[in-house]
C-alpha cells in the first residue's frame, strides 16, 4: 500500500459565502473517498473540482484499485492521498471501504473518479446535515458530456427523474437512492453499517435502504450538482444497464421484508418494480405484436406516446438551466435508451427471480 | 421512470398523485409545525404535475385517434359494444381507469403484504443482516470486478 498524505489547502481568493457557517477560510469536516480503477483520463478533473470547492474538504483519498493505466501517478501528481490495496478489491464498495478506516472526519463523501462537482456542491450538501437524523445526502446528477445518442438519452432521463420524481421522494422523506457517484455520509453511521455493502451490484441502493431500515434519514439536495461521465457507446451503456438492472432486483430480493415497514418507500419500490416489468413487456412484446396483428404501424407510436408528459419536467429543468435546445434535441434518444433498458431489465428480472442466477461480476460502465 | 429503470403508466401516475397530495401534506405539516415551510417546492411540483396531467390527456387522445384509425381495431371495438364516435372516449377513459386501478392494486397489495409479514403494527426498525457488508474488502469477495480499458 502506498500512502502519501498531503493536506488540502484552500486555493484562490477567500470565498465570501453567505450560506450557513461555512466561511471561506474553513475546511469542511469531510473526507472525500475517490475509488478509481483505470481512471487516469478523468481523475484529474475530479480532484481539481474538489480543490475548487467553495468549502474544500479536509482530505481527499484516492483508492487506486490496482489500476494498470497510471491512475495513481496522476492522482499523486495533483497532491492527494493515494492508497493502493494489495489486490483488486473486487468492487467499488470494496475500494471505498478500504479507505473508510482512515477517515477521521465526522462526514465523508464518496465520489466516482469520473465525476466533477459544481463549485458549491459540497457546501450545498453540508446543509442537509443540520438535522441530526440525516445520515446521507445526495445531489442532482447530470451527464458531463451530452454528445452521443446514449449520453443524450441519459441526460433526458436524469433531467426528468431529478426534477420530478426525486424531489417528490425527498418531500416524503424517502429518496429512493443516495446516488453512488456523489453522496455524503455520517462516517460513524456508515461504520455502524459495516461500510458500503458489496453483496449486491448497487451498493448505493443497498446502503440507502439499510439506512431507512435503521431509522436514519436520507436527503436529496437538488442545488448540489455533480457531473459524471456517462457511457458514450452501446458497449459501455449495456454494461451499466445490466449492472443497474441486476442491482435493483437484487436489492428488492434482499430488502423486501424490511421495506414493507417503511411507508411511501414500500409503495415507491413496488410501483417501480411493477412499472419496469410491465413497461418492458409493453415495449418489447405488446406494441410490436399489436402493430403486426392489427396491421397498423401507427401502434408503434406507443413507444413515444408519453412524450408530452415527459417533456414537461424535462423542459422545465432545461429552460432553467438555459439548455432548452439541447434537451429538445436529446428527447428522441431517451426513447431508444428506454426501450434498450427494457431488454436489460426483463433479462435481469428473469435471471434473478426466475432462474435464481445472481449476477456477481461488477463491470465498469464506462 | 427512475434512472436506469424503464417505466411508463403507473409509475408516472404514482408520482403524479404524490405531487397532487403535497399541498394537503404541507398544510398538515404546517399545522403540526413539523418542518420548515416548503410551499415553493410544493407549488412547483403541483404545477409540473398539472402539466403532466395535461400531457397524459394528450396521450390518451392520441392513443384513441391512432386506434380508431385502424379498421381492425375498430371492428374489435364494435364487437365489444363500443361503436362509432364513442370508441375514443371509452379508450381514453379506460386507459386512465386501468392505470389507476393497477396502481391501486399494487399499493393495496403491498400494504396487505406488510400486514401479512409484519402485522398491523410494525416491529421496531432493526438493522437487516449485514453479513455481506464489511469494511474489510479482503473478507468480502462477493462481487468480482471486471474493468474497462
Amino acid at each position: 500500500m502506498t500512502l502519501t498524505s498531503i493536506p488540502i489547502r484552500r486555493r484562490g481568493a477567500s470565498h465570501k459565502s453567505s450560506r450557513r457557517v461555512w466561511t471561506g477560510e474553513q475546511l469542511a469536516p469531510v473526507t472525500v473517498i475517490v475509488p478509481a480503477y483505470n481512471e487516469a483520463a478523468s481523475i484529474a478533473d475530479t480532484i481539481r473540482s474538489l480543490y475548487e470547492q467553495t468549502v474544500p474538504p479536509h482530505e481527499i483519498i484516492v483508492v487506486d484499485d490496482c489500476s494498470t493505466d497510471g491512475t495513481a501517478e496522476v492522482a499523486r501528481g495533483i497532491g492527494v492521498t493515494v492508497m493502493r490495496p494489495p489486490a483488486n478489491t473486487g468492487s467499488k464498495a470494496g475500494a471505498q471501504n478500504f479507505a473508510l478506516r482512515l477517515v477521521r472526519t465526522p462526514l465523508c463523501i464518496a465520489i466516482d473518479a469520473d465525476t466533477v462537482l459544481a463549485p458549491d456542491a459540497i457546501e450545498r450538501l453540508l446543509t442537509a446535515f443540520d438535522r441530526p437524523e440525516v445520515s446521507a445526502a445526495c445531489g442532482f446528477v447530470l451527464p458531463r458530456r451530452v454528445r452521443t445518442l446514449w449520453e443524450r438519452g441519459r441526460y433526458v432521463e436524469y433531467l426528468f427523474a431529478f426534477t420530478f420524481y426525486k424531489q417528490i421522494q425527498d418531500y416524503y422523506d424517502r429518496p429512493l437512492i443516495s446516488s453512488g457517484c456523489f453522496s455524503m455520509y455520517r462516517t460513524a453511521v456508515l461504520r455502524q453499517h459495516g461500510g458500503w455493502p458489496s453483496r449486491t451490484l448497487a451498493e448505493d441502493m443497498d446502503l440507502t435502504w439499510s439506512f431507512y431500515q435503521t431509522g436514519h434519514q436520507v436527503r436529496f439536495v437538488p442545488e448540489a450538482v455533480c457531473y459524471p461521465i456517462e457511457p458514450h457507446n452501446f458497449r459501455f451503456m449495456s454494461r451499466q444497464l445490466r449492472r443497474w438492472s441486476h442491482g435493483f432486483v437484487q436489492n428488492v430480493k434482499l430488502h423486501w421484508r424490511g421495506l414493507l415497514r417503511i411507508p411511501y418507500l414500500r409503495s415507491a419500490v413496488a410501483v417501480s418494480m411493477w412499472d419496469a416489468t410491465i413497461a418492458s413487456v409493453i415495449y418489447l412484446l405488446i406494441l410490436p405484436v399489436l402493430a403486426v396483428v392489427l396491421a397498423n404501424p401507427w401502434i408503434l407510436l406507443g413507444y413515444v406516446i408519453d412524450v408530452p408528459a415527459l417533456a414537461i419536467p424535462v423542459m422545465a429543468a432545461a429552460i432553467s438551466r438555459r439548455e432548452a435546445g439541447r434537451a429538445l434535441a436529446s428527447l428522441p434518444a431517451f426513447f431508444l435508451l428506454r426501450t434498450v433498458n427494457a431488454v436489460f431489465f426483463l433479462r435481469a428480472a428473469f435471471e434473478e427471480l426466475v432462474r435464481g442466477r445472481s449476477l456477481r461480476v461488477y463491470q465498469k460502465g464506462h | 421512470m427512475n434512472v436506469g429503470l424503464p417505466g411508463t403508466g403507473i409509475g408516472g401516475m404514482f408520482y403524479l398523485l404524490s405531487a397532487l397530495c403535497m399541498p394537503v401534506v404541507e398544510t398538515i405539516r404546517a399545522v403540526r409545525r413539523r418542518q420548515a415551510n416548503r410551499w415553493g417546492l410544493v407549488l412547483r411540483q403541483v404545477a409540473m404535475a398539472a402539466g403532466i396531467g395535461a400531457g397524459l390527456w394528450v396521450t390518451g387522445w392520441l392513443l384513441a385517434v391512432v386506434l380508431a384509425s385502424s379498421p381492425a381495431a375498430l371492428s374489435a371495438l364494435h364487437g365489444a359494444g363500443m361503436g362509432g364516435r364513442l370508441a375514443p372516449n371509452v379508450l381514453r377513459t379506460a386507459t386512465m381507469a386501468i392505470s389507476l386501478a393497477t396502481l391501486g392494486m399494487v399499493i393495496v397489495g403491498v400494504w396487505v403484504l406488510k400486514i401479512v409479514v409484519h402485522g398491523w403494527r410494525s416491529p421496531a426498525l432493526a438493522l437487516p443482516e449485514m453479513a455481506g457488508a464489511t469494511a474489510d474488502p479482503s473478507e468480502e469477495p462477493a462481487i468480482r470486478k471486471v474493468g474497462a480499458a
